[in-house]
Formats: structure tokens, sequence, C-alpha cells
């Protein structure tokens, strides 16, 4: 058995960044706005 | 005064909280279709090379979409028919056209869902045996012809097995409704969906710490960036984020139309979108993770042990893979389905809101009945798919409401929206009143240009391969009457509707 291709994992990595790093950033966000609208 | 003491007043069903809101949303645009057929898309379309027109997708379809979609259920506050209503007089039969391709994939949707009860019963045991195929076709579905599309029209009695877990869906779904938005759909999503995906999470580590689940990543992320110039690979892009996202079904619409006045609408769209994105990459990582597995463990490639996903990956793959698991086997079995189930019966909740919006909406009624009517409407239609010839109904169905009830009601939205009525800038003006994210050109030229130019192309691309081969070999008379016959059905529907009792409507909210 392998180990993964480095070329498979430069795209799980890109995949994973973009999504769960964008849905963090959007999470944060909602939070944020969400605390200062009530403020 | 809470919100849902508010709503009392104002006799329009309103979120207790915005949170349960966003959780009721992800929950609607997470379904079967994320664990099932996300992987596969990826896997057939250049593997990790996929990635690049996927992402932008999102941006300029999916996002767009369901953030025109908030704003319009949020500036009406009311179901889509009535939405188009106030938009165009004319346009009330858009909305029922919507609502009823909703109401009859619901029909199937829930069926599906028995199937799940009923396979995590099997887990105990690995009930299935075998030969999974050959369990899921004969034992369980005791399919006419055993499968084979010659038996299209042998329709066959009812299959007692398939349908007590069936009718145990649909008790759910329906007491789920019947308790309202809030106190029903909202704290549903508020349980089920951190439990999905805790149980995701358990499925994803045990998959990727399995042996030879690398040869199963391997196989879905090395990129093929060829791949990049073949058209096709795009149309499956857009066509993978417009199915998983919810859109066009007018979900969206009478969410929102739930929503509070002050409520962040585009940044609620993009936490649901980029929500649903993550899961579904998540699930592709789990399921290629046990595939790898499968074809290290049964000595063979894992394009040969992939096959083609959706209910063969779920029914016959996934059981063969339970069967060979180390340990534990029963265990994951009822993980896996579980997770199915759940990741199900969310959107199938869903699916049904829009039609018990726009009944209530139309006829006047109170929740109550109106859930009756619905729930009891589509349980009878699911009727059919619980006979022996219910896998050829349900796969014709799901193929004709998808690729053209779906694609068309959202080709015709978009064009309508923004070509026709130019409320474009309205709907903007609207969500950045109340959100703090600004749209601007990128929202505004997606919606005109690249979506419906991609939903057209999928239209006639999806016309061009049905006239040309007959869908899985079924009879044409077959593909006529449950197929064309049923979307043809959804749009005479819909005209009827927006005809009927036009004098005595009202909208709830007053």
């Amino acid at each position: 058995m392998r180990d993964m291709d480095t070329a498979a994992i430069v795209m799980l990595v890109f995949g994973a960044v973009f999504l769960w790093g964008g849905l963090a950033v959007a999470a944060v966000h909602y939070v944020v706005a969400a605390r200062r609208d009530k403020g | 005064m809470s919100d849902v003491e508010k709503a009392t007043t104002t006799g329009r069903d309103q979120w207790g909280s915005k949170l349960g809101f966003l959780l009721a949303a992800m929950g609607s645009a997470i379904g079967l279709g994320n664990i099932w057929r996300y992987p596969y898309v990826v896997y057939e379309n250049g593997g990790g090379a996929f990635l690049i027109p996927y992402f932008v997708a999102i941006a300029t379809a999916a996002l767009p979409i369901l953030i025109m979609e908030y704003a319009l259920g949020h500036r009406f506050r009311s179901g889509a028919p009535h939405a188009f209503r106030e938009m165009r007089r004319g346009w009330e039969w858009l909305g029922w056209w919507q609502v009823l391709v909703a109401f009859l994939i619901s029909t199937y949707y829930v069926v599906i869902l028995g199937w799940c009860l009923a396979y995590c019963v099997y887990s105990f045991g690995l009930q299935w045996g075998d030969d999974t195929a050959g369990f899921f076709v004969g034992d369980f579905l005791g399919t006419s012809a055993g499968g084979d599309p010659s038996g299209f029209w042998d329709v066959g009695g009812l299959r007692w097995n398939v349908l007590v877990p069936v009718v145990i869906a649909w008790v759910m779904v329906y007491a789920i409704l019947r308790r309202g938005v809030a106190r029903g759909i909202e704290v549903t999503a508020k349980v089920l969906m951190p439990l999905l995906v805790v149980l995701l999470l358990a499925l994803v580590v045990r998959g990727v710490t399995l042996d030879g689940a690398t040869e199963g990543l391997n196989v879905l992320f090395t990129p093929d960036f060829g791949a990049l110039g073949d058209a096709g690979v795009w149309i499956a892009a857009y066509g993978q984020v417009f199915f998983s996202m919810s859109i066009a079904f007018s979900i969206m619409i009478a969410y929102a139309s739930y929503l509070p006045r002050r409520t962040d609408l585009t940044n609620s769209a993009f936490v649901v979108g980029l929500s649903n994105a993550s899961f579904e990459f998540l699930a592709a990582i789990g399921v290629f993770a046990v595939l790898g597995f499968l074809a290290v463990a049964t000595q063979s490639a894992v394009t040969e042990v992939a096959g083609t996903g959706g209910v063969g990956l779920a029914f016959i793959a996934f059981p063969q893979i339970i069967n060979t698991l180390p340990g534990l086997n029963s265990l994951f079995g009822v993980v896996f389905f579980g997770a199915l189930f759940l990741a199900g019966v969310t959107s199938a909740v869903s699916i049904m809101e829009p039609g018990i919006a726009a009944v209530r909406e139309k006829f006047h009624l109170r929740r109550t009945p109106a859930v009756n009517w619905i729930c009891g409407a589509a349980a009878l239609v699911s009727l059919l798919y619980v006979t022996q010839g219910g896998l050829f109904y349900l796969d014709t169905a799901d193929r004709f409401l998808n690729n053209f009830g779906l694609v068309t009601c959202g080709l015709a939205m978009v064009v309508l929206v923004a070509w026709v009525a130019k409320e474009l800038d309205t709907l903007t003006d609207h969500a950045n009143a109340v959100s703090y994210i600004q749209l601007g050109a990128w929202w505004k030229y997606s919606l005109m240009y690249v979506t419906p130019l991609l939903l057209g192309t999928m239209t006639v691309y999806n016309l061009w391969t049905e006239v040309t081969t007959p869908y899985s070999d079924y009879p044409w008379s077959g593909l006529v009457v449950v197929g064309w016959g049923v979307v043809a059905l959804t749009l005479m529907g819909a005209i009827t509707l927006h005809q009927v009792r036009k004098s005595h409507e009202m909208r709830l909210d007053g």
C-alpha cells in the first residue's frame, strides 16, 4: 500500500483551506456582525 | 415579545432564532446527495482538478441564487407563488411550478428514508448477506424482472417490508411539520444537525484509519487538469452546486419569509452555502477512504469497486464494505445508515414546507389542515414507489424532475427576475439594507449572465441526452409517462393553481 500522492495532498489541502477556512471566516463574520448589531 | 409570540399574533410562522434558521437551512441543503452524489461527481470529472470549476460554480451560481431566494422570501414575506405574484401579477404559476416539483420529489425522497431505516435494522447481524446487490433489488425491493428494464410496467403488489419503514418515516416527517416552523423544523434541525456532523466525523475517522484508505483518496484527489478543457466538467460543477444547495425548490423563499425583518441575508447565504460544500467535501473523503479499503481488501482497483454512486453506493457497495470491515461491522452500518437518514429527514421536511406555506396562503388554511393535506397526498403518491416496480418509477421520476423540473424552474426564475422584471436592483437594495456584506456587480452579473447561460446549456444538454439515449434502457412508454408526463403534470398543475380562487386570496400576515 502506498502513501498519498503529493498532487492529491495538495488538492486535498486546497479544498480544505478554501471550504473549511471560508466557512470559518463566514461564521466568525456572522457572529461579529450580529454582536455589533445588538450593541 | 419573542419572535414566536410575534408570529402567533400576526398569524405567520417565524423562526425562534437566527441560529435556528441557519441550522434548518443547512439541514435542507445537506441531504442524501451530499453523501452519495458529490464524491462521484468529483471522481468522474477530473478528481482534485474538479475543485476549481466547483469553487467557481459556488461563487457565480450557488451563492448568488441562494441570496436572491433569501431576498425574495424576505422582501415579500410569503411563499414562492405569492412572492412571484407580488412581483408580477401573472407569475404566480412559476411559484406553484417550483412547489409542485418539490412536492413530487418529496414523494420518493421519504421512501428512500424508509430504506435507510430498514437498513439500520438490517445492519444488526449483516442481514443483507454476501450478495448485497441481489438482496437490495430482489429480497428487499422485490423489483420486477430482477431489476431488468423489461419489467418496467410490471407494477406488482405493495412490498410490506418496505411499506412499514416508509410509513414510520412519513410519521416522523409529519410530526415535525405539524409542530410548526419554530417548534418543529427548527428544534429538529438544532438536534439533528450536530448529531449528523458527529456521525459523519466518526465515519471519516474510521474510514481514513482503514488499510487502503490512501488508495481511495489518491483516486479522488489526484488532479487531471486536462479535464478543465472539457465543457462537460464545467456543466457537472454547476449541476452539482445547483442540485446540492436546495435552490429553485422554493424552499429558501419560504424559509426566508419566516425570518425577522432585521436579518443578515447575505452572510446567512455564505454560511449555509459553505457549510453545505464543507460537509460534502468531508463526506467525499470518508466515502473514498472506505472504497480504497474495499479495493485493497478484495484486491481490486478502486475504479472497479467504486461503481456509479447514488442508491447503488448506499445500498449495495456500502453493505459490501460493512461486511468486509475488520470489526464493529454492525455499529458502522447503523452509523452510516443513521447518518443518511438524519441528512435526509431535515431535507425531506424542507421539501414539504414550501407546499404547506403556499397552500396556507392560497386557501387560508391553518397549519394543521395544510400539513394533513400535503403530507396525506404525498404519502398516497409514495405508495407507487413501494410496489415491485417502484425502483423503476423512482429512478425515472428523479431523473426527469431534477433535470427538467428543477433546472427549468431555476432558469425561468433567474431569467424572469433578472431580465423581464429587472428586479435585481430592488433585491440588491433590500439585501444590502439588512446585511453587512454589500452586494455589488459580482452578484448582479452572475445572475444576469453566468447562471442563465449555464442553466440554459444544461437544459439543452439534458434534452439532447434524453432524446438520443433512452435513460437506463427503460421503454420509451415508461419514460414518456413517468418521466415527461410527471414534468408536464407539474406545469399543468401550476397553471391550474394559478387560475383558481384568485379573488379569495389573502396573506396570513395581513
